[in-house]
């Protein structure tokens, strides 16, 4: 059982930031989610924890032992890729077994381990395929047997259910979920797909151009984004953002008025989760489109030409014609968010 | 309209007209080569309409193979240079014109004027002249008088003696001093037939027999040879660089550094003209039992394909003329055969070193040609290997040496008696092969092409054949034809100088003559030895190279250039500079030992180290190989080698389980390419070695082309060709079976 830290992590590949005083804990045994859009260092640092690479500053610490430049065998950790990274000339038996046929384990202890993972994978029927022959969630299952077949210490997954259709990826999120619920290995998990990480995430934490923006628990990164990236990067349809500005605890953004008590004077975004919105009394929008999607209803609507808000109302439900002027939008004080002109969460908020 | 076409008519017209004499006399990059232009527009003037077409003398080391492909083809060609050597084998092929009509129907032809024993050497048994001399030149011995004085040694007088000479020799060899002076040896001993000859006439001994059979087993022969091997390793007064492939690269008479050197012909003054350091001359050669030299020349003769016997006849007259030759005299070609001309000024050149010309003239009733009764460049090749064998190996049984050049040169003889007599070809037989070849192809095609496809298909098909056609014509034009060709020729006995209609047909003879074939065995040996060793060695380095260079750092793109460099320089140039590198005592290589305290052996003159020379020439070129490892190591996924890290696999199980398994492909193609490569090694021996020492390094393409084009007898080297092909198709075969076992292919899924 292991606890990973990981310290002032900063990275640089010639004049490029990539890491930024990343620091962060992952409890023993704890699931850590690290989320963010595309090229904002998640491989890198997951890469930096593997000793894959090494990082420009900071530290590793496993147990609280600085494991910088230890080989990755020396870490004991295991990684699953993106892309799996089967052997593609082994069979799927000597896939699992190459970690312990490396570590020179007896031939009996490796042939009931791979039986062992192999069961637990559904895998039995595959062990003398080429990885050519299996299908994508077939490798991604013996990618995931060869990294547990040895115990590590870590867990490391890089978007390991990218290449999955979405049917699949819900079916392995919820195999990866009890496979740690079962083994119980300190696990890292990096992903671009916030609802993976909401999904799967003891904790997680938002990644943006290399800085931590935020840990926290799935559902507190909901509620109580600390970034305005955060609030848009989390949750389906993203947060509106409405850019203004607050004078005499008033905001304004072009026709719209809103009191905004307490809050300083300066450049503001309002933010508002589109299932937050209902039709009701308040600023008066002009209707755009319409999304029926069964479940909810999204009405894509216009304040003025340089903001736009999406409303989702639950169910099926009758809505005015797209093209629609004044239809009514009721802003709850309570469901707002302010951020302040760098992107910070304003603490005033009610 | 018609007035456009006019001049075009006209001009054809005058083309068919004109008479063209077509001459190939002189190589295009020596003097004497605008000499002969000029000769041929005065002769131009004076014959109005004869256009005088000149081409040169093609062809490397003195391999002049052009004219022979002419007469094949049966091209005109009027008027060829050739060496006195080969006369008799264009004679005996009929692939001559007799002369002596036009020489007795001419009022200005006088015999008179040419040295009677070099006319003598033109004309047949009975008689019959069939050409005039260009220049020749009897062996000599070249002296440094200045090294000969400071020793205190009087210069030779022309009736010196073998004695007289190994005394001289000994006084001037000196082993290198304290001060920094180079060693100095008695002689720089030229080692090929022509030169080694004369000491053997000068013994007594002869190379045929009054019956015309070899007899280089008789003992003054013997102890000829002895005598030179003993000047070479036991006296130890002679160097061994002046063999016949280094003699145009180096010369340690030329650095000052022999007091002798020779035998050797009048073409070196040319070469020394330069020298300043120190004074050099002439004398004739020391005499043993009796006086004798060997003489060399160039002649000029008509082929039987001429056009215009009568214009080549006046021509060649002109040639043999006085100007001409004067000409040639004062540019140093050789000594000219019109002695008017020998004996002019332009000759003896009174202030031009060396003082003696006279010499050349003075030697002239010694001298002796080759006996005129056969190819002598043949025999001279088949003698060579042991040649090399008697003066550069140390240990080495001289007269069992001379046995096997005897036995050598009278199965030569003996096969050149019978050919004449074997039973022409039928005619047909070689269109015949052609077509059943052909109907063979188009079956085959048929045969594939199965049913008959729908229309579109059917159309598209028809387009597919004619984008293809081009390629098709080159392939079936120049390769299975003449693939086919030379199967026909491998059952026959055909050289060059006869027309391609008259071939002998000799069945299976000449692949049953393979296993007889002592040369054929060491051949066959040295290039599988070669290919076993340099193909998996250049396999392993290509590969060392290519994973060094894959991490793309500073500079790698220079040193990736470099290393791919050598495999896209000439072979000819590659062999041209090894053989300055790997000199036995001063080479690059050697020198490069030395500094690490190892004595280098003499690579190119050692029957043992001559192979491994080539195979560490071979790893110099392993560039196009590496690339092809590079590439496919670029095409690894990379996270599979993270993957492997991460398992614990450190570099060498990731070499050996991840990017192993990967490159398999390129393996099996870098060692098939390899292998065929290895198999065919032919320019870097051609211009390093020539084959030798002995036979060490004479692989198979090598004696394939000297049998076609040295030995004259391309049916004997079409069957090489053929046998050549099967072992290496049957290699081909064998390394993909194996390869099934263990080449593994990113696209396969195997059921
Ligand atoms: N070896 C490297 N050299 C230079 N730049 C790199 C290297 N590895 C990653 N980067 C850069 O670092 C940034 C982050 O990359 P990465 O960690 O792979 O992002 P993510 O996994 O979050 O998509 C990218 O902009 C990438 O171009
Ligand atoms: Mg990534």
């Amino acid at each position: 059982m292991t606890r990973l830290d990981l310290e002032q992590i900063g990275c640089t590949y010639g004049t490029k930031r990539v890491l930024d005083d990343v620091t962060l804990t992952v409890a023993d045994g704890e699931f850590l989610v690290i989320v963010g859009p595309s090229g904002c260092g998640k491989s890198t640092l997951l890469r930096i924890v593997a000793g894959l690479a090494s990082a420009t500053s900071g530290s590793v610490r496993m147990d609280g032992v600085a494991v910088d430049g230890l080989e990755p065998r020396e870490r004991d950790v295991a990684m699953v890729f993106q892309n799996y990274a089967l052997y593609p000339h082994m069979s799927v038996r000597k896939n699992l077994s190459f970690p312990l046929r490396v570590a020179r384990r007896p031939r009996s202890e490796i042939e009931t381990r791979v039986r062992a993972v192999a069961v637990k994978l559904g895998l039995s029927e595959l062990l003398d395929r080429r990885p050519a022959q299996l299908s994508g969630g077939q490798m991604q299952r013996v990618a995931l047997g060869r990294a547990m077949i040895r115990d590590p210490r870590v867990f490391l997954f890089d978007e390991p259910l990218s290449n999955l259709d979405a049917q699949l990826r819900t079916e392995m999120r919820g195999e990866i979920r009890r496979l740690h619920r079962e083994l119980g290995i300190t696990t890292l998990y990096v992903t671009h797909d916030q609802e993976e990480a909401l999904t799967l995430g003891d904790r997680i934490c938002v990644l943006h151009e290399g800085r931590i923006q935020q840990i926290g628990a799935p559902l507190e990164l909901y509620r109580k984004p600390r970034t305005s990236f955060v609030a848009r990067f989390i949750g389906t349809p993203a947060m509106n953002l409405v850019g203004g500005e607050v004078q005499g605890e008033v905001f304004r953004a072009g026709s719209l008025e809103l009191s905004a008590p307490s809050l300083p004077n300066g450049p503001t975004t309002l933010g508002i989760r589109p299932d937050e919105l209902v039709l009701g009394q308040g600023p008066r929008l002009t209707l755009v489109a319409v999304e029926r999607l069964g479940r909810e209803t999204r009405l894509e609507c216009e304040l003025d030409a340089r903001t736009r808000l999406v409303v989702c109302l639950p169910g099926d439900v009758p809505t005015p014609a797209p093209g629609a002027r004044n239809v009514g939008v009721e802003l709850r004080s309570e469901a707002l968010h302010w951020f302040d002109a760098a992107g910070r969460r304003l603490a005033a908020e009610l | 309209m018609s007035a456009l076409f006019l001049p075009l008519v006209l001009s054809t017209a005058c083309t068919v007209d004109e008479r063209t004499l077509v001459v190939m006399a002189e190589e295009e990059q020596l003097d004497s080569w605008i000499v002969l232009e000029d000769l041929a527009r005065e002769f131009e003037a004076e014959h109005p309409g004869v256009h005088v077409r000149l081409l040169p003398l093609g062809g490397a080391a003195g391999a002049q193979d052009k004219g022979k492909f002419m007469l094949a083809g049966d091209l005109q060609l009027d008027l060829l240079r050739i060496d006195i050597t080969e006369l008799a084998a264009y004679v005996g092929e009929g692939a001559l014109l007799d002369l002596s009509p036009c020489f007795e129907a001419d009022p200005t032809w006088d015999p008179q004027d040419y040295f009677p024993s070099v006319l003598a050497a033109l004309r047949a048994p009975d008689g019959r002249l069939y050409g005039l001399p260009s220049t020749f030149t009897p062996y000599v011995m070249y002296v440094n008088r200045d090294l000969l004085h400071e020793r205190g040694l009087e210069f030779p007088t022309p009736d010196w003696t073998w004695d007289d000479f190994l005394r001289a020799a000994r006084s001037a060899t000196r082993a290198a001093d304290g001060n920094g002076r180079p060693a100095t040896v008695g002689i720089s001993l030229t080692q090929w037939l022509q030169a080694v000859a004369p000491w053997i006439w000068q013994n007594g001994a002869r190379l045929l027999d009054d019956e015309g059979r070899a007899a280089m087993h008789e003992p003054a022969f013997v102890e000829a040879l002895e005598f030179l091997h003993g000047l070479l390793h036991e006296e130890r007064v002679a160097s061994f660089d002046a063999s016949f492939q280094n003699q145009l690269s180096q010369g340690l008479f030329q650095a000052g550094r022999a007091a002798f050197y020779g035998p050797v012909g009048y073409w070196e003054t040319y070469r020394f003209r330069h020298i300043e350091d120190f004074a050099w001359d002439v004398v004739p050669l020391p005499r043993g039992e009796r006086s004798a030299t060997a003489i060399a020349m160039t002649v000029y003769v008509v082929p039987r394909t001429s056009a215009e016997p009568e214009l080549a006849y006046r021509f060649l007259r002109r040639m043999a003329g006085e100007r001409y030759q004067r000409t040639l005299a004062r540019i140093g070609n050789g000594v000219p055969g019109l002695i008017a001309a020998a004996r002019s000024a332009d000759f003896l050149k009174p202030d031009v070193a060396p003082a003696s010309e006279h010499v050349f003239l003075d030697v002239i009733p010694e001298a002796r040609f080759l006996p005129p009764l056969s190819n002598w460049r043949a025999i001279e090749t088949l003698c060579q290997a042991e040649l090399e064998g008697i003066l550069l190996v140390e240990d080495f049984d001289v007269a069992a040496a001379c046995e096997r050049m005897r036995a050598k040169t009278q199965r030569f003889l003996d096969r050149e008696a019978r050919r004449r007599s074997l039973p022409r070809m039928a005619p047909w037989a070689v269109p015949g092969t052609l077509a059943l070849g052909l109907g063979v192809l188009v079956a085959i095609g048929l045969f594939r092409r199965g049913r008959r496809p729908v229309a579109w298909r059917a159309r598209e098909e028809r387009q597919a054949y004619v984008l293809l056609l081009p390629w098709g014509l080159g392939f079936l034009l120049f390769l299975v034809g003449p693939a086919l060709v030379s199967l026909v020729l491998a059952c026959s006995e055909w050289t060059p100088l006869r027309p391609f209609a008259d071939k002998r047909w000799v069945a299976l003879e000449n692949v049953t003559r393979l296993f007889s074939d002592a040369t054929f065995a060491t051949s066959l040996k040295a290039t599988a030895v070669y290919a076993l060793v340099a193909v998996p060695l250049g396999l392993a380095l290509a590969l060392a190279l290519a994973l060094l260079l894959r991490r793309a750092t500073f500079g790698v793109g220079a040193v990736r250039t470099l290393a791919y460099l050598p495999a896209i320089v000439s072979p000819v140039i590659i062999g041209a500079l090894w053989r300055v590198l790997l000199r036995a005592d001063d080479g690059l290589v050697n020198a490069g030992l030395e500094a690490v305290g190892l004595t280098g052996p003499a690579w190119l003159r050692d029957p043992d180290w001559v192979v491994p020379a080539f195979v560490l020439m071979s790893l110099w070129s392993v560039g196009a190989q590496m690339l092809v490892f590079l590439g496919a190591l670029q095409a690894v996924d990379p996270a599979l080698e993270e993957a492997a890290r991460i398992d614990g696999a450190g570099t060498w199980r990731r070499f050996r389980h991840v990017l192993l398994p990967a490159l398999t492909p390129v393996v099996l193609f870098n060692l098939l390419t390899g292998s065929i490569n290895a198999f065919q090694i032919f320019a870097q021996p051609y211009v390093m070695t020539g084959g030798g020492p002995g036979d060490a390094s004479r692989f198979l393409i090598l004696y394939l082309y000297q049998t076609g084009f040295r030995h004259l007898d391309v049916g004997y080297a079409s069957a090489i060709a053929w046998v050549v092909f099967a072992l290496l198709a049957l290699l081909c075969l064998v390394l993909l079976r194996w390869s099934r076992r263990w080449v593994w292919y990113a696209a396969e899924t195997p059921s």
